[in-house]
């Protein structure tokens, strides 16, 4: 196996994808009864894990890769759906039957003109998107593969939808697709995968939808690597971009300690950030010294704030004034105890919400922090505490006062 | 002479000098080609951001990528084959145009067509260029070129994108998506692309772009890399005179990184200035790039509160990194509210903490140096110049070189005024500013006084007397009395520029109140009062002068100028002894000497002395016209002739027209009196015009006069030869002459003329000639001519009753008249 590069951002492919092999035989396995939902907070790798599918789909079947994030509407996500098809699947008697249900006659196109299918598509699916939109998914049963559909970004999507249109339009456009996936001649060839970096089921709370409109998906969280992986991760890439044949154990395990829960972007980041402190001083050998630098100096620096600063904001964007004091003062109580029983942020609630909030809202409150993976329960102890190390270290460093 | 920096415009700069000039970024640049490298072998780019703030050369790296990839220059083996698998696309600083994905992508499909065109690219652009607004339909079918390009020849596309943060915000936020979609999955582009700061579509949590950059920052070079950079440089600019003396630069070198934050742009704009002296030409490009950046600037200010504007414009316009305390001070905020906006300025960005050794507290300063710059001159504009420039003189120059320095710019400026290069002396006022204010005390008053000699005499007196006010109102509250001296010297320039004599002398005995001793103003003190006529005055002053400085020949000169203007010849002419004595190459000296011998009459003497005028300086034309003049006023007029030739000659390639005009015209006396009325009166053809068009009074009515008496001359010649016609042709052109001759002059040659004339007893000549001047208008001659007419009348008649009928004056006249034809 190829040693993985140090990429920060865009999803990776091939050997730059490291132990997903759990997660991805889990994925074919539910596929072969089901759909998927994969939850995960962004840069965990979600968009990767779907594009592997893609690169390496198993026999027989044939995986399909959507970003809808930029997607305006229902009809647009049924064109685009439909025209990658037809570039993969294009035949004269595809597009003869794709024009009779679009109500265009599209076969006069050249099969190279995708482009003006898409067009057609979209204008024709503007109205009537649910019949025909549905009319064209069936479509795929003249196909001889299975086919899995991935969406990326569908939180997104909806949340457009809503926005764009109205929240009624997208909780259609949610029973809609679960429609879809429930349609019998489809659900042995059509399967879905479905991923979101925001939390779907705020979202889904959004546009009054509830859990129904998903409740048939497998829910399939991404999380961060065993130990183990994690060691022979960051080994690997010490290897790649030094060329050592096996770094130094203590150095592998600094990396982790330093880090906390061993999530592959951040993993990524220490190590560029370390290699750069090592190139900025003239070092030979990575230390621990250097390694600790580099967390302090460079993945906490506020230069480095876009890592992490919309944590802070989201709270501001997305709660009022008064819960987003509350939000910021339990958060800022964590991240200087590290760890926090129920009570105790109980009472910190009341105290901020000068006893007007109620235990419901409180409730709502720690569940949508844990959903958004800001902090975690621990179910050994009970007590709560940021989800990862690095954004508690970044809080305690940047809104502690 | 060093090469054009193109500064601002890296792109102009060619491939191999930017990689000798390269410093600082050698791990930056690994990385990236590295990546670029690895790009091409494995699926999936990682995409890039490189940030850091303006002029700190991201533009520089994203040029040096470029040229990397497309293999004109190499680094080692990490650039080597990248252009087997990468066809680089550059986007310079600039990129108004696009504004949507479509554009972007169109922009590219251009500039493959520059590089590399192909039969269907150079269709397709053809197709496109014929929608005036693409959209979905353009856009794919770029896309698909693109595409079916990558799978044809097996190579990505690099996209280098200057000043991201410009493009990129502008694209809906579905084409933003798009992009961010056809980077991930379809694997034709790798981006690199640059901006001063994060921005929102890369900051924030729900735009498509959060967090999808692997962000490279460009730190400020330190001293070191400060060093390798102007090194370089200088090898570039072969400049081994400065090469030589860098270690020597060591102080400077510090003081110049501490000042421009290490940033390569402001390192090599203040590089022209000691390499050059080019203070205008930075100060120009330093106010166009902080004008073009004021909208980004500006943007940036309205970002944060009212608080923080008042916190950071403290930081700005402070002179360095500060304390909180002192910053509260200077903004009038309480220090806790300042420390607390600190804290937050400095989260986003705007200024940085220093940590000085043997400081308790951190200081803070702003992080952009360009935005510094920017506010002092926002807030300083048409008050000051740049103040950062100032401050680099300051440190980069010892007071001997700057003394050097004043010196070389002080001849440059009489050189400008010289040949009345105006805009050249308005440069060098300006650059001469810089000079003033980085220089000591002792080097300012000079630098000012030039200054302010340029505003005079470059045609911007106004702006002088401005300037020498102030400069005397802030002497004035000075306890420095050489400082007072050199402002009241100013305005006593000033003054006298204004013709304000009286004015000038007082600023001047201001001036000797302080500085009695100085014997250059005795002497302005005299040519002042001599300017007014108060010659007595203008001896004392004088004599004042010498009694101080025995050997200053100026006051000796001087002296002998009012002398002579006072007629005391002898005094004069001693005075000039005294000169000559102390100077003998003076030849203004001499001449002033011949003058006043030829005043006297003794015109050897005078030759003597504009002889010896014209053995120093044989191009003093005004020499030679006063050599003529003594040779013509001893009688000698072919040395005389000979003399203004001479003169005719210099004058011409000097141009000094004055001069040429008098010595034709003096010539032409001189062939008068030699009787050479022909040659004289083609002298006067030439002569004749040119005064007119000088318009000088006095030579105008030589030359008119002497081609009256030429022409008189030549007519009464012609009239004794009986050949009329010709005679009256003279006679004609006499009285075009005759109209431009004083009055009294006019009526001498006319009167004798007629006079000559009715001798000849050619009376139908004389009658023919009357008629044509009572025919010309020019009623004082008719007037004058009468007894004339009268005379004539009576000669032909014999009648003594014409006489009688006669007024009395006028009979008188005409019975002289014929009394003396008789005789």
């Amino acid at each position: 196996m190829g040693l993985p590069r140090i990429v920060i951002g865009p999803p990776v492919r091939g050997h730059d994808l490291w132990d997903r092999n759990n997660e991805v035989a889990q994925i074919w396995k539910t596929l072969n009864t089901g759909s998927v939902l994969l939850s995960a907070p962004r840069r965990f790798g979600k968009t990767s894990i779907m594009l592997s599918l893609v690169d390496r789909p198993k026999e027989g079947w044939h995986a399909h890769f959507l970003d809808v994030e930029w997607v305006s509407g229902p009809g647009d996500f049924v064109a685009e759906i439909t025209t990658t098809l037809i570039a993969r699947y294009g035949s004269k008697e595809l597009l003869r039957k794709v024009g009779k249900i679009a109500g265009r006659a599209l076969d006069r196109i050249k099969e190279v003109e995708v482009i003006k299918v898409k067009l057609a598509l979209r204008e024709s699916l503007q109205d009537e998107w649910q019949d025909k939109g549905k009319a064209l998914i069936k479509l795929l049963t003249g196909i001889e593969q299975k086919i899995i559909l991935i969406v990326d970004e569908l939180p997104l999507l909806v949340l457009n939808i809503a926005k764009k249109e109205s929240p009624e339009h997208a909780e259609e456009f949610l029973f809609w697709l679960r429609g879809l996936r429930n349609i019998p001649e489809l659900q042995d060839k059509v399967h879905w995968i479905f991923g979101g970096s925001i939390g779907m089921e705020k979202v889904l709370q959004r546009v009054g939808a509830g859990t129904k409109a998903i409740n048939d998906l497998y829910m399939l969280p991404i999380r961060e690597f065993s130990d183990e992986e994690a060691r022979k991760f960051v080994r690997a890439l010490l290897q790649k971009e030094l060329g050592t044949n096996g770094a130094i154990p203590q150095l592998v395990d600094r990396f982790l300690r330093v880090i906390g829960i061993p999530i592959p972007y951040f993993l990524q980041i220490l190590v560029r950030e370390s290699l750069n402190e090592m190139e900025r001083e003239g070092a030979k050998e990575l230390s621990g010294e250097i390694i600790e630098k580099a967390y302090q100096d460079g993945v906490l620096a506020s230069y480095n704030r876009t890592y992490f600063e919309h944590y802070y904001e989201r709270i501001r964007d997305y709660y009022d004034q008064e819960l987003a004091n509350a939000a910021n003062a339990l958060l800022s109580q964590m991240a200087r105890a590290g760890s926090l029983a129920r009570e105790e942020l109980w009472n910190l609630y009341k105290q901020e919400t000068r006893g007007k909030g109620s235990e419901d809202d409180f409730s709502y409150l720690l569940s949508d922090l844990e959903n958004d993976f800001y902090i975690t329960n621990d179910t050994a102890d009970g007590q709560y505490r940021f989800a990862t190390k690095v954004l508690q270290d970044w809080w305690l460093r940047h809104h502690v006062a | 002479m060093p090469r054009e920096l193109f500064k601002f415009t890296p792109a102009l700069e060619d491939p191999q000098s930017l990689k000798i000039v390269s410093v600082g970024r050698t791990l930056e640049l690994k990385r990236l080609l590295q990546a670029i490298g690895e790009g091409a072998r494995r699926k999936g780019n990682q995409h890039f951001l490189l940030v850091g703030p303006r002029g700190i050369g991201k533009t520089h790296l994203l040029l040096l990528i470029y040229h990397s990839v497309k293999g004109t220059i190499g680094w080692n083996d990490l650039s080597r084959d990248l252009s087997s698998s990468w066809i680089p696309v550059l986007f310079a600083e600039e990129e108004y145009r696009i504004t949507s994905l479509v554009d972007l992508l169109l922009e590219v499909l251009l500039r493959l067509r520059e590089e590399a065109p192909d039969e269907q690219l150079v269709r397709l652009i053809e197709r496109l260029e014929q929608v005036q607004l693409p959209g979905e339909e353009e856009k794919e079918l770029a896309l698909e070129y693109l595409l079916q390009k990558r799978r044809k020849e097996g190579k990505g596309f690099l996209l280098l994108l200057d000043n991201l943060q410009d493009m990129l915000p502008h694209f809906t936020q579905e084409d933003q998506g798009r992009l961010r979609d056809i980077l991930m999955t379809k694997d034709i582009f790798m981006l690199i692309g640059t901006a001063p700061t994060l921005f929102n579509t890369v900051i924030k949590h729900e735009a498509p772009f959060y967090n999808f950059f692997e962000v490279i920052w460009l730190q400020e070079i330190g001293e070191e890399q400060v060093k390798g950079l102007i090194e370089r440089r200088l090898k570039l600019d072969g400049r081994d005179d400065l090469l030589k003396k860098l270690d020597e630069y060591e102080d400077r070198l510090r003081a110049l990184v501490h000042l421009t934050g290490g940033n390569p742009r402001l390192i090599l704009s203040l590089y022209q200035i000691f390499t050059a002296s080019k203070i205008i030409e930075v100060e120009r490009d330093f106010i166009k790039l902080l004008d073009e950046m004021t909208p980004y600037f500006q943007d940036r200010m309205k970002e944060l509160s009212p608080q923080q504007r008042k916190v950071i414009d403290a930081v700005a316009l402070m002179d360095g990194p500060a304390t909180p305390t002192e910053i509260a001070r200077f903004a009038r905020l309480p220090v806790n509210v300042t420390n607390s906006q600190l804290k937050r300025l400095k989260e986003a960005g705007f200024v940085k903490a220093i940590k000085e050794r043997k400081r308790r507290e951190t200081l803070y300063e702003i992080s952009e140096r360009l935005f510094r710059l920017w506010r002092q001159m926002r807030v300083e504009a048409g008050r000051r110049r740049l103040r950062f420039i100032v401050r680099f003189i300051e440190i980069w120059f010892t007071p001997q070189e700057l003394t050097a320095q004043l010196e070389e710019i002080a001849n440059e400026l009489w050189a400008a005024l010289a040949t009345s290069a105006l805009e050249r002396v308005k440069d060098i006022t300006t650059k001469l500013y810089y000079i003033q204010e980085a220089a000591p005390p002792s080097l300012r008053a000079k630098a000012h006084l030039a200054r302010i000699y340029g505003f005079a005499k470059g045609g911007n007196l106004e702006t002088a007397i401005q300037e020498a006010k102030t400069f005397l109102a802030e002497a004035r509250g000075k306890d420095d009395k050489e400082f007072l001296a050199s402002a009241l010297w100013e305005n006593a320039f000033i003054s006298h520029e204004q013709g304000y004599l009286e004015k000038t002398l007082g600023y001047l005995r201001d001036y000797l109140e302080l500085r009695p001793g100085d014997a250059d103003v005795w002497n302005v003190m005299g040519i002042t009062y001599g300017e007014k006529g108060e010659y007595d005055e203008a001896i004392r002053c004088y004599r004042k002068a010498i009694e101080i400085k025995p050997d200053m020949h100026e006051a000796w000169n001087n002296m002998g100028n009012v002398y002579t203007e006072k007629g005391e010849y002898d005094e004069a002419i001693r005075c000039y002894e005294n000169a000559v004595e102390i100077k003998p190459d003076a030849p203004d000296v001499w001449s002033a000497m011949g003058v006043a011998y030829a005043k006297k009459r003794e015109y050897d003497e005078a030759i003597r002395c504009y002889r010896k005028a014209v053995e120093i300086e044989p191009d003093m034309q005004d020499a030679w016209l006063n050599i003529g003049n003594a040779y013509a006023g001893k009688g000698e007029h072919d040395e005389a002739i000979a003399a203004y030739s001479k003169a005719i000659d210099l004058a011409k390639q000097a141009g000094a027209m004055v001069t040429l005009v008098g010595s034709f015209t003096n010539r032409i006396g001189s062939y008068l009196v030699l009787g050479k009325y022909s040659l004289a009166l083609k002298e006067v053809k030439r002569a004749y015009p040119m005064a007119l068009e000088l318009n000088v009074q006095p030579l105008i009515s030589a030359t008119a006069f002497f081609g009256a008496v030429a022409t008189l001359e030549l007519s009464k010649k012609n009239a004794i030869r009986r050949n009329p016609a010709k005679a009256m042709e003279h006679l004609e052109r006499a009285l075009s002459y005759l109209s431009d001759t004083p009055a009294e002059l006019a009526e001498m040659i006319i009167g004798q003329y007629f006079k000559d004339l009715l001798g000849t007893g050619n009376s139908a000549f004389v009658e023919e000639a009357l008629q044509v001047i009572e025919r010309s208008g020019q009623d004082n001659l008719i007037e004058f001519l009468k007894p004339y007419r009268a005379a004539l009348r009576y000669m032909k008649t014999n009648d003594k009753s014409v006489l009688n009928r006669l007024p009395s004056e006028i009979r008188e006249i005409v019975e002289d008249m014929v009394t003396k034809l008789e005789d």
